[in-house]
């Protein structure tokens, strides 16, 4: 039918074209000035009848399509919801798992140490009560040497055991992050909820996370640099000394402190620069970088 | 100053064992330990002899910056002295620690020759 290659417009705009005529054809009835042409008036009312049914033809193609529109607004709600049930919900579980896996590895790591510290004490005492009864005083020196060196070892292990706070609250600023996401996510799924008649959208509850208890912008780096500088604030009480207030800005500064160091003992830009495979860095290299 | 009572503060248990195991190996026998801020206060109000608080910043509960804040302000607690250790290395959070009461500051991650170091200016001023 060709009313229903028209525009809804356009066939209430030809209804009311047709209304306006048919209105001065009765008009000149009404104020009785002039006779009625009945199959004029006729004409008008078919026309109008017929767009009326167009109308009501594209009404319902009209419908159709918004139906269309609402279950498609459904799937991806449905999608949308999936999605944070699903993936968000996972990754945050996910990311409180290394939490709690990185803090049972440190601990056994510390319950080693702890114990080679202990035994340490006992086998120094040994040597020097078997020092009295023999003159091997050199070897024994030298055993008790290697053994400070070792529990000296023991501690730098503990003292690289601190990343693991760092890390947590690495992880906590990541999962703080995800929340939000979650929280603005299902925010928008209910709001598309609304297409849905009669349903009320999902209750928004989430895990919170105490923002003080973390920092997400945590480092693992030497802060040597730093610590120089605010060793000098506490004791000037200069607030004007140069600690960057930038997060990067303090990564950069230690970083380059770090590097400058060592830049005569290798080439960091062979360890990081992707073009030049010819010239990678070796393992040796990167041992430096890390030492 | 009497022999030295340490009270860590921290809500990471990891790093209370560092910082207790590194207290332990620079001499220091006596040292007790809280998870948060509000923790940290019972136990000054509690455990007899603390005179000395090491903290970290950032905690849930009570976080470090209020500890100290509600330490200074407290009239019993008020001198006893401060070393706060945290990865917050921005100059105004170091500046809000300091006009907070802080005695001295370190930057995680540490070395035992920096918290002693650090622990030594403050019991020689």
């Amino acid at each position: 039918m060709s009313q229903n290659k028209e525009g809804v417009i356009t066939i209430i705009e030809t209804i009311v074209n047709e209304l306006t005529i048919l209105i001065d054809e009765i008009r000149p009835f009404i104020e009785q000035t002039k006779p009625i042409d009945h199959n004029h008036v006729q004409q008008h009312l078919d026309n109008l009848v017929t767009k009326m049914q167009g109308l009501t033809d594209k009404t319902h193609l009209t419908y159709e399509l918004i139906q269309v529109v609402i279950n498609s607004i459904h799937s991806s709600r449905n999608e949308l919801k999936k999605s944070v049930d699903g993936l968000l919900k996972k990754t945050g579980v996910q990311l409180k798992k290394i939490t709690t896996t990185t803090e049972e590895a440190t601990n056994k790591i510390l319950d080693v140490a702890e114990e080679l510290d202990a035994e340490q004490l006992v086998i120094i005492e040994k040597l020097d009560s078997l020092k009295s009864n023999n003159n091997q005083e050199d070897i024994i020196e030298d055993i008790k040497k290697m053994i400070f060196k070792n529990q000296d070892a023991a501690f730098t292990i503990i003292d690289y055991l601190q990343f693991q706070d760092i890390t947590a609250q690495q992880i906590s600023g990541a999962y703080a992050l995800l929340s939000d996401t979650e929280k603005t996510l299902l925010y928008v799924s209910n709001l598309l909820k609304e297409f849905d008649f009669g349903e009320e959208g999902p209750e928004i509850v989430l895990p919170e996370i105490d923002p003080k208890s973390f920092n997400a912008n945590a480092i693992f780096i030497d802060k040597g640099n730093i610590q120089n500088l605010i060793d000098d604030l506490f004791e000037t009480g200069d607030t004007d000394i140069d600690i960057p207030n930038d997060h990067n800005d303090i990564e950069l500064k230690d970083l380059q402190a770090s590097v400058a160091d060592s830049e005569d003992d290798f080439d960091i830009d062979a360890l990081f620069n992707d073009n030049n495979s010819g010239n990678q860095a070796s393992q040796d290299d990167i041992d430096k970088l890390f030492s | 100053m009497a022999e030295l009572k340490f009270l860590i503060v921290d809500d990471s248990p990891t790093m209370r064992r560092i910082v207790f195991n590194t207290l332990k190996r620079l001499g220091y026998a006596h040292i007790e330990e809280a998870e948060q801020g509000q923790e940290a206060m019972d136990k000054l109000k509690t455990i007899p002899g603390i005179n000395f608080v090491v903290t970290d910043w950032n905690m849930p509960v009570m976080d470090g910056l209020q500890l100290v804040q509600e330490i200074r302000a407290s009239g019993e607690f008020s001198k006893i002295p401060i070393l706060m250790v945290t990865t917050r290395s921005v100059k105004d959070d170091i500046i809000e620690a300091m006009k907070a009461g802080v005695n001295n500051y370190i930057v995680k991650p540490f070395t035992p020759d920096v918290l002693k170091a650090k622990i030594d200016a403050i019991l020689s001023k």
